[in-house]
């Protein structure tokens, strides 16, 4: 009677259906219709919830050496955040564990790519731009360095989640009325924040919830440079997989020109109703 | 070398090189380059290095900066451009070889800002006493407040990237009730401003008497509504 009793209440505690957030995504990167070489690198891992987006500078490969040492630092740094449950536990008042981590995982970045830039002469000067978005449990952290930038398309509209930390986004912030008629302006393409080129830098980072359905975008401006974040919408919202969106993006970025490396990534975020052996022992 | 060329109507005051990167123009005594003349704004004006490129930037001044006649906020200079700052003229100059390299096709290269001293956002800005940021410093967003018009009292400054609010131990706003769950509703700052996204549907998330539905942007002076809990949303300073 006891067993039967506690197993009832197993169930009851459990009737009330419980879900998580699963994501997965897609990526692509070209190296569009003007360059020499591709200096664009990401990374995506549906296990761990990660994706990187880095588009690299710097002479001769230095670039492709940039963006491939963001991608790995912030990787390794975020693996071991995932199997660390103390570090899990560490946030500060304004942001949760998650977030603190994937700022301290740019900042990591930052410190290698700026060392190896030092230490041999033909890297000197390289730097990158990083957009990271990781989930964890139900909620998404975003953040960026740089122009590369993270999208949310929600319910038919796209909202940017990153702000360009470059010369024309920063006159735009200061002064609203500023009227960004070039769209081929020089200051587009100077950043007032990279990784690598300074000792230190600080990445800007936000947290949301996603909701089912929501699609999240990653690219670098080579993207952008050539579409509207209208042009992005609606070939985001033709449908198809993942994969054939992230085609359709490159290829309208080339047919406009192509005059840099095009990288793609999209997440889409599902909410799955936790399974029997899930509930039981809450493994997420 | 680049440098600018000072000139009071057709008089040569004084050469500045830019060789050690960038230039701040104004009326106050911290500024590169010191016009004494009430048309010049204390911090009027600078002149970054970027890669071989040299950026004009008015710095929100009274009177404008003026490059050939044109006002500007912004503008990359260019061999020979005169720039006008209150009565006095700055004229650009690159030395011949430059100028032959400058001619070249422009590549949409990425570079990296040198700035005149203060880079904004490079910097902590704040502890160079005496020194506005050069471009002036962004406008800090005033913080999002929830104020309670019923089922509570008080308020409460939206101080975390994300705020969750229901009965569960993780809420950061705890809003009771029976049918109230662990987190009924989460707001997240995002650069666009402050979203409400509620997040199951046994109970109803309110913005001004409406439902919402998915996520919405948070106006100021909007009223939220979460079970019993009626907040009202509002920029504190």
């Amino acid at each position: 009677m006891a067993s039967a009793a506690s197993r009832f209440a197993i169930l009851g505690e459990h009737v009330r259906r419980e879900f998580f957030m699963k994501a997965f995504s897609a990526g692509l990167t070209n190296i569009g219709r003007k360059r020499d070489n591709n200096e664009d690198t990401f990374y995506v891992d549906d296990k761990i919830g990660l994706y990187i987006v880095a588009d690299g500078m710097g002479g001769h490969r230095a670039g492709e050496v940039a963006s491939r040492t963001v991608v790995s630092s912030v990787r390794d740094y975020m693996d071991a955040f995932s199997s660390s449950e103390a570090a899990q536990r560490l946030g500060t008042g304004e942001v949760s564990p998650a977030c603190a981590a994937v700022c301290h995982s740019i900042e990591l970045a930052n410190r290698v790519v700026h060392q190896l830039s030092q230490d041999q002469g033909s890297y000197k000067g390289m730097g990158s731009t990083a957009a990271v978005a990781f989930l964890h449990g139900d909620t998404l952290v975003t953040a960026n360095v740089g122009d590369s930038r993270i999208y949310l398309v929600r319910q038919g509209k796209i909202e940017q989640l990153t702000q360009d930390h470059t010369l024309l986004a920063e006159q735009m912030r200061k002064n609203p009325s500023f009227d960004p008629h070039f769209s081929t302006s020089p200051m587009k393409h100077i950043l007032m924040r990279a990784v690598g080129i300074q000792e230190s830098v600080q990445a800007d980072a936000y947290e949301m919830q996603p909701l089912s359905g929501d699609i999240v975008l990653m690219c670098s401006d080579g993207l952008t440079d050539m579409l509207s974040d209208h042009d992005v919408l609606q070939a985001i919202l033709q449908g198809g997989t993942l994969d054939e969106t992230c085609r359709r993006l490159v290829t309208l970025a080339n047919e406009r020109g192509g005059i840099d490396n095009i990288t793609v990534v999209l997440i889409q975020f599902e909410k799955e109703e936790k399974g029997l052996l899930q509930k039981l022992f809450r493994s997420r | 070398m680049a440098r600018i060329i000072l000139k009071f109507k057709e008089l040569v005051l004084k050469n500045f090189s830019l060789q050690d990167g960038g230039k701040t123009i104004g009326r106050a005594p911290g500024n590169d380059v010191v016009l004494e003349n009430l048309l010049v704004s204390g911090h009027h004006a600078r002149i970054d290095q970027a890669g071989g490129d040299y950026i004009l930037t008015d710095l929100q001044s009274k009177n404008g900066t003026y490059v050939n006649g044109t006002r500007i906020t912004t503008a990359k200079l260019k061999h020979g451009d005169q720039i006008l700052v209150g009565k006095h003229t700055l004229v650009f100059e690159l030395d011949a070889a430059q100028v032959s390299t400058a001619d070249k096709d422009m590549v949409e290269a990425t570079m990296f800002v040198q700035s005149a001293g203060v880079a904004s956002g490079l910097l902590p800005v704040q502890t160079v006493p005496g020194v506005e940021t050069a471009a002036g410093p962004t406008p800090v967003e005033p913080p999002g407040i929830l104020s309670y018009l019923s089922g509570g009292k008080g308020e409460h400054e939206l101080t975390k990237k994300l705020v969750k609010m229901g009965k569960g131990e993780e809420a950061d706003i705890q809003i009771g009730g029976f049918l109230t769950p662990k987190v009924a509703a989460t707001i997240s700052k995002r650069p666009t401003g402050y979203h409400i996204t509620p997040m199951t549907g046994r109970v109803k998330v309110k913005v001004n008497g409406t439902p919402v539905e998915g996520s919405q942007r948070l106006e100021e002076f909007d009223t939220i509504e979460i079970g019993a809990v009626v907040f009202q949303f509002y920029f504190g300073n």
